[in-house]
């Protein structure tokens, strides 16, 4: 099926992870054809709607996975990523006014935990060493394609937290409620409860990235999130890479047992050996290949969502906020949450479909990081609220007016003032915000090589269904080129 | 009181109770059925070599409608179901995604987008979960209808008698209308005979029907003991019975290898699990046999050892009237499936005979019984 129209590669879907696809395979010489449904590409980093002058990305906040050997290989910073904040600190906020600084500084940190406990300072340390040394066993199962599940002790050690929840194992190491509530936050991504067997395991994910050289950090990019998209469409068009957007891919064609191309909206065929799914694995496997193609277990798999949701509410404000307490850095991630309970109460609230009277929630002001986002003087203050209700009871339009109401008045105890200074408010509908997934232990635990293929010879999946925990990563792209290119050869 | 357990009846309950003298009842796929009409040995010898009728409304049926019923099951099941004509039917298996056996029947198509899948046991999770990703409608007939299997060298003579012309070869099926009944008459058993089935409301007259016209033939109900040794015979593995069917989604055991169980894949057709079965196919180390012992006891799930080393172990087994011997099918060593292959094994122990005893045994051709044809 070769011909003048045909490509070696096509990638479906110009997310992060399909712009990661893409420029690695135009790398290699190969041509290559991006096909986007939306007019924007970015996914959850293209540029966002909010008010004239601002800058905010789709749907994701903060950069806490990006893969460090994407950013190098396609050399990202020479195509304009640079970081405004290369590590913002994590920031519990407390009722008492004691908030809890978590950041690099081990030292720092500890002395910000001993306002509450001085054992948990004390702990502080050990904990944070045994946190990042199973985190580096792990990176080779995670980092690359062919990696291995650590041996020895450090194995043992995962293979228990591959069955404990986050709560239950931050239990086994601190008692205050304000360092337990604080470390929990990044364990429930997706919407998964504090008590899910298996969910200590994403924290040591989570503690397994690096951005910009340092472990486990989250970091802002100059200009925002679709700094990250703009370098990326870059790097892909510079090396070559054909990219067409507001195109629909409506099928993925098959030669047999093979994938052969793919079929547009229009009615359009493009034909390629290669093809890159960087889309939901639910909507690949039922709608864009016959039913049953890639398994029924499997398809039944993919639809699967966790029943708690995610939502997020943007806010800009006329002035900065005026944090009451003088120790609190104003670059920094900020975790609502008073109590491991709040995060219970929370989930058994949303799983009826209600919102909890506390909900734990992670914001960030990023134009205290970079006043370019937004008009001089003027700040965006992002917020990231779950677990939400997946199926509200009163509907969507209404729980999302309570809920606006709700994070509000809690940041009006923390700064007071603030509702004053809101211009504008924005609230996303959490199952389009992303790919949310069930937490699933054994895709976490299986080799990167095959959580991106297939049973269709040369149709390969690269997008955040295809990474251990969902994410804006880039890195299941790159072991997706690199199998797909193994195999060819 | 509605919520108090019933027994769960088949159409043909009252006639059978009445045909079974010590009262021995047997749950099967959640239906209480005769054990034995008095004497299982008995009905197993007539089925080769006279008549017997049994209930088998116990099997499961599920009707497959809609345009692409047809495309659903020929993904699902290991041969391609979408190249039948109406009429025609195929011995099939279905895989989960792992490759290992979900459950076996046959499955028949009455129309272009109309298909009857008939199993010995009910996997409704799992096709309802394929219809809805193929939407297609499903409609469990297990209830609505009943069915009597007319097995043994006179069937076809029974049948004449009972004024039913069916001229059906194996796996052909006909919907018939007769003497006011609407009946369908298909070939779909192991044991060579024919299947009537009918409404739930016309079955005792099904059954009366058939056991006159039987008479002159001796007819007699078979119970379900009956029918396993009939089963037994004819080397065929039930679920259940003689494996586990794969209940999940990506389990890799039973394999369709170790099942003996291949002849139903149909390797050039495109099914679920086709790649993770051909990917596991050889490396197998164990086989199904059939296995005949050196005694009149029956030896269930024994050890069966090869110069004293365990390289197996039965399954079910029987007595077998016709041979006149305990039969068995068994899971042993590749190595040691061949033909002649002698092994020993343990009887179990009884009131009757309290010593354990071994006994010599040997692999032979299955299937153990070929079905008697008329004379």
């Amino acid at each position: 099926m070769s011909g003048p129209e045909s490509n070696d590669a096509i990638v479906i879907g110009g997310g992060t992870s399909g712009l990661v696809a893409a420029a690695y395979l135009a790398k290699t010489g190969k041509k290559v054809l991006l096909l986007e449904a939306k007019d924007k590409l970015g996914g959850l980093c293209a540029p966002g709607n909010l008010a004239e002058g601002f800058k905010i990305a789709a749907g994701a906040q903060t950069l806490y996975a990006l893969d460090p050997v994407v950013v190098r290989e396609l050399k990202l910073p020479k195509k304009g990523l640079r970081f405004a904040s290369r590590e913002l600190a994590l920031t519990g906020l407390r009722s008492d006014g004691k908030h809890v600084v978590i950041s690099g500084d081990v030292h720092d940190t500890a002395s910000s935990i001993a306002l509450h406990s001085q054992r948990d300072a004390d702990t502080w340390p050990r904990f944070r060493k045994e946190l990042f040394e199973m985190a580096r066993a792990m990176r080779p199962l995670w980092w690359e394609s062919q990696g291995a599940f650590p041996t020895g002790i450090e194995g043992q050690k995962i293979e228990r937290l591959a069955r404990m929840s986050s709560g239950a194992w931050l239990d086994s190491w601190f008692e205050s409620d304000a360092i337990k509530a604080t470390l929990c936050f990044d364990s429930t991504a997706g919407g998964h409860s504090v008590l899910e067997p298996g969910s200590a395991l994403s924290l040591v994910w989570r503690a397994a990235q690096e951005m910009s050289g340092l472990q486990g950090a989250v970091a802002i990019p100059r200009g925002g999130l679709a700094a990250l998209t703009e370098a990326l469409i870059a790097a892909a068009q510079d090396a070559g890479c054909e990219i067409r957007s507001g195109v629909e891919v409506v099928r993925v064609i098959l030669d047999g047992e093979r994938a052969a191309g793919v079929q547009m909206r229009s009615g359009e065929t493009c034909f390629a050996p290669l093809v890159f799914s960087a889309i939901g694995s639910f909507r690949l496997f039922s709608r864009l290949l016959l039913p049953g193609t890639l398994g029924i277990a499997r398809t039944e798999a993919s639809r699967r969502r966790p029943s708690v949701a995610q939502a997020r509410v943007v806010m800009t404000l006329r002035r900065v906020p005026q944090i009451s307490s003088d120790a609190i850095l104003p670059a920094s991630r900020f975790i609502l949450a008073e109590r491991l309970e709040t995060y219970v109460a929370a989930d058994l609230a949303a799983r009826n479909g209600d919102l909890s009277d506390e909900l734990p929630m992670e914001f960030v002001i990023p134009t205290t990081a970079d006043a370019s986002l937004a008009p001089p003087g003027q700040h965006i203050l992002s917020a990231r609220v779950r677990p939400v209700p997946r199926y509200p009871a009163e509907g969507w339009a209404a729980l999302s007016t309570r809920l606006g109401g709700q994070v509000v008045a809690s940041l009006e105890r923390l700064v007071p003032g603030l509702s004053r200074d809101i211009a504008h408010i924005e609230i996303s509908r959490p199952d389009l915000l992303e790919n949310a997934l069930p937490l699933n232990v054994p895709h976490m635990l299986t080799t990167a090589a095959r959580r991106v293929e297939t049973p269709i010879a040369g149709l390969f999946l690269c997008g955040a269904d295809a990474e251990p925990v969902p994410a804006v990563s880039g890195r299941a792209a790159r072991i997706a080129v690199a199998s797909a290119l193994a195999v060819r050869r | 009181m509605s919520n108090s357990p019933q027994i769960r009846a088949t159409p043909f309950h009252a006639r059978a109770a009445r045909a079974n003298p010590f009262n021995r009842w047997v749950a099967h796929n959640g239906f209480t059925l005769t054990q034995d009409y008095g004497d299982a040995q008995a009905e197993a010898l007539a089925a080769r070599t006279n008549v017997v009728i049994a209930d088998i409304s116990w099997r499961w049926r599920l009707y497959l409608e809609g345009t692409n019923a047809a495309g659903c099951l020929s993904r699902l099941m290991t041969k391609n179901a979408s190249s039948l004509s109406s009429g025609q039917s195929l011995k099939v298996l279905w895989l989960n995604d792992g490759g290992a056996v979900r459950g076996a029947g046959v499955v028949a198509r009455y129309a272009s987008d109309q298909f009857l899948l008939v199993s010995a046991a009910t996997d409704a999770g799992w096709f309802a979960e394929a219809a809805r990703q193929f939407g297609v409608s499903l409609r469990d007939a297990t209830e609505e209808d009943g069915g009597l299997a007319l097995i043994g060298p006179y069937a076809e003579a029974v049948l004449k008698a009972a004024g039913l012309e069916a001229d059906l070869a194996p796996l052909e099926f006909h919907k018939l209308f007769w003497r006011g009944l609407d009946v369908t008459v298909s070939r779909w058993g192991e044991q060579d005979g024919y299947e009537i089935w009918c409404k739930a409301d016309d079955c005792l007259i099904l059954w009366d029907r058939l056991m006159r016209a039987g008479a002159a033939f001796g007819i007699r109900p078979a119970g379900i003991a009956a029918g396993d040794i009939l089963d037994i015979e004819t080397g065929v593995p039930r679920p259940g019975r003689d494996y586990h069917p794969a209940g999940d989604g990506f389990a890799r055991d039973p394999t369709p290898e170790t099942l003996g169980l291949e002849s139903l894949i149909d390797e050039q057709s495109v099914f679920n699990g086709r790649n993770a079965w051909l990917a596991a196919r050889g490396s197998e180390k164990s086989t199904l046999a059939g296995i005949e012992i050196d005694s009149e006891t029956p030896a269930n799930f024994v050890p069966l050892r090869s110069s004293g080393t365990v390289a197996g172990h039965t399954l079910t087994s029987v007595h077998s009237p016709v041979l006149r011997r305990a039969i068995a099918l068994a899971q042993v060593e590749k190595s040691l499936a061949a033909v002649g292959t002698q092994f020993e094994l343990t009887l179990p122990t009884s009131l009757e005979s309290p010593i354990a005893q071994p006994v010599a045994a040997r692999v032979v051709d299955l299937p153990f019984v070929k079905p008697a044809t008329a004379p």
